[in-house]
């Protein structure tokens, strides 16, 4: 292989890798959205979180969240966040804030998230944070308020102990 | 220069490897694209641009209703004055605070502009939209008219410390002071810097503003506060921490403030952002005076909207009446001086949330069932009330998805 070609290649693979490496999938949520979520994440454990841009307990759980990432990397976090279309910057912006790393996310995506609420939750008027934490047996506990971290260490720790015994 | 090119092939190697740590926990991914909950990609997510009325409050002052909506049209927004002496029936020309097409408005239903009025003299606060800043919030900024709102100047703010944004704010007034609350993020003597409940009062109709006073160190971050007058101190009700239930508490004439009671008992113990406050309002009845309170909790046992009153300004409270159903979210109340008490409140309906109301005759013994307020089929919320000369008027937001607008009704 020629020098200049080989310049090519390398500069070509930098390019790709960083493009795919800056790349963060953004996915609707919408009524119907939560009965899908279940569906793909079905018997596995999976937690699915839901933050506001104005939520700063919000910030602080899913800084908590990102600490834990990398130690349970078994158990998938779905984060949702209930600012209705939400722009990607601040998306962003709550990725930088709190240290967390996400193949994709979720924004809702309903002009009015009562609608969303009430299909995920009845009793759900868009209190924040909510933590609904799923088991392997498709078992579901909600967590309303900030979750404690111990309590959180404990539960992620169960799940990562079932999968990789 | 084959050294260089296996040097420069080297560098861009190791960057490649440095980059595809990006994808590990701990680092950030900073480019977006969007696919649907299926994985299908599709077109970007694209917010609908909503145009109408984004911010409402209302006062009523010596029997004129002094109204305040934030407008947007495109990215711009705005806030207008308009003011009715005929309980709502008929409205002066709209008045453009500031007379600017684009203010830095940062403001949503729940946490609006305010407006409060002493006879010719009107005072407008909101916070301002300032990018830079967390959550777009920014100081907060005021403009005063004194010629009943026909011409506006920028004027000076309530608070004294400008290290945050100022948010949540209401104001009313008496015969001698204008009173201000609002929540900000100072630190205040004997508690962490964190979000509290702050005072201010002016006695010269909003030109200049006292020295702050932290009414309470800990609160609520995201819950409207809700201020009212007895015509010599301020009542001050505000979502509290631990429990995160509604407290009142008092500023008397010496600027001394004391801490009540809660409003409503619920001992809900919540770490988060409920974004629910309540409405106050008193009235005096053959010379006994009573203070009426709604209160929103999401508590689970006590879910919804409650009714409240008290007969000693707020140390001590009745038990609660449940108004709507677990859905009932935002709330206000208004009591007139002929013994009527009407509350309005947003819960679900058949679109999304929808306004409802209900009355008492008696000065709030006995209610009658939920009526709906606003149009049916529509998807309303944050409703808010005022007694009148002779009676009560509502006003409230109405959204189709793309436009919001401003609704009112007499009562």
């Amino acid at each position: 292989m020629g020098p200049f070609k080989l310049i090519l290649l390398a500069v070509f693979l930098f390019i790709s890798v960083v493009s795919k490496a800056n790349t963060i999938e953004i996915r609707p949520f919408v009524k119907g959205s939560f009965a899908e979520l279940k569906q793909e994440y079905s018997n596995q454990p999976f937690v699915l979180i839901f933050w506001s841009e104005s939520c700063s307990y919000c910030m602080k759980e899913l800084a908590m969240f990102a600490k834990l990432q990398g130690k349970y990397p078994d158990v998938p976090l779905v984060v949702v966040a209930t600012d209705p279309f939400l722009d990607e910057s601040e998306v962003k912006g709550m990725l930088e804030r709190t240290g967390l790393s996400l193949q994709k996310t979720w924004v809702f995506a309903e002009q009015f998230p009562e609608r969303i609420y009430a299909d995920v939750h009845k009793r759900w008027r868009g209190e924040l944070p909510v933590t609904h934490f799923f088991d392997q047996d498709n078992r579901e506990v909600r967590h309303l308020g900030i979750v404690k971290q111990k309590a959180l260490e404990n539960w992620l720790a169960a799940q990562q102990q079932l999968i990789n015994p | 220069m084959r050294k260089i090119i296996v040097a420069v092939t080297f560098l861009l190697t190791m960057s490649f490897s440095v980059t595809t740590l990006a994808e590990q926990p701990g680092h950030k991914p900073v480019k977006s694209v969007h696919k649907t909950s299926g994985g299908k990609p599709h077109k970007k997510m694209k917010r609908p641009q909503i145009e109408g009325v984004f911010s409402l409050d209302m006062v009523v002052n010596k029997g004129r209703i002094h109204l305040l909506a934030g407008r947007q049209k495109a990215d711009k927004k705005s806030l207008w004055y308009r003011y009715s002496d005929d309980g709502g029936a008929s409205w002066s020309v709209d008045s453009q605070v500031l007379k600017k097409d684009s203010l830095p408005v940062r403001a949503t239903r729940g946490n609006d502009a305010q407006i409060v009025a002493q006879g010719e003299i009107v005072v407008v606060t909101w916070t301002k939209f300032d990018p830079k800043t967390r959550f777009n919030s920014g100081p907060m900024l005021a403009a005063r008219s004194v010629d009943g709102g026909q011409s506006w100047l920028p004027a000076s703010a309530p608070p004294d410390w400008n290290g945050g944004s100022h948010g949540f704010i209401d104001m009313a007034v008496d015969d001698k002071f204008v009173h201000a609350v609002w929540l900000d993020s100072r630190k205040a003597e004997g508690f962490k810097k964190q979000q509290g409940v702050r005072y201010s009062r002016s006695s010269d109709g909003g030109l200049s503003w006292d020295k702050n006073l932290t009414l309470d160190g800990h609160s609520c971050s995201c819950c409207w506060n809700k201020v009212v007058t007895d015509g010599s101190s301020a009542y001050v009700l505000y979502r509290d921490k631990n429990p995160s239930d509604l407290s009142i508490g008092v500023v008397n004439e010496q600027q001394q403030w004391q801490y009540l009671n809660h409003v409503g008992s619920f001992n809900w113990m919540f770490d988060g952002c409920p974004h629910i406050g309540g409405g106050l309002d008193f009235q005096t009845v053959l010379g006994v005076k009573r203070l009426h309170a709604t209160v929103g909790t999401a508590h689970p046992k006590h879910l919804g909207v409650h009714y409240l009153y008290s007969n000693d300004s707020g140390k001590s409270w009745s038990d609660i009446k449940t108004l709507g159903d677990e859905s009932a979210i935002h709330s206000d109340i208004a009591a007139h001086e002929d013994g009527r008490v009407i509350a309005v409140w947003d819960m679900m309906g058949e679109v999304g949330l929808g306004n409802f109301y209900a009355e008492s005759k008696d000065g709030g013994e006995h209610w009658s069932v939920a009526k709906l307020l606003s149009t049916k089929g529509a998807r309303a919320s944050h409703p808010r009330i005022v007694k009148t000369k002779n009676g009560f008027f509502a006003a409230w937001t109405e959204s189709d998805g793309l436009n919001q607008r401003l609704m009112t009704k007499g009562l």
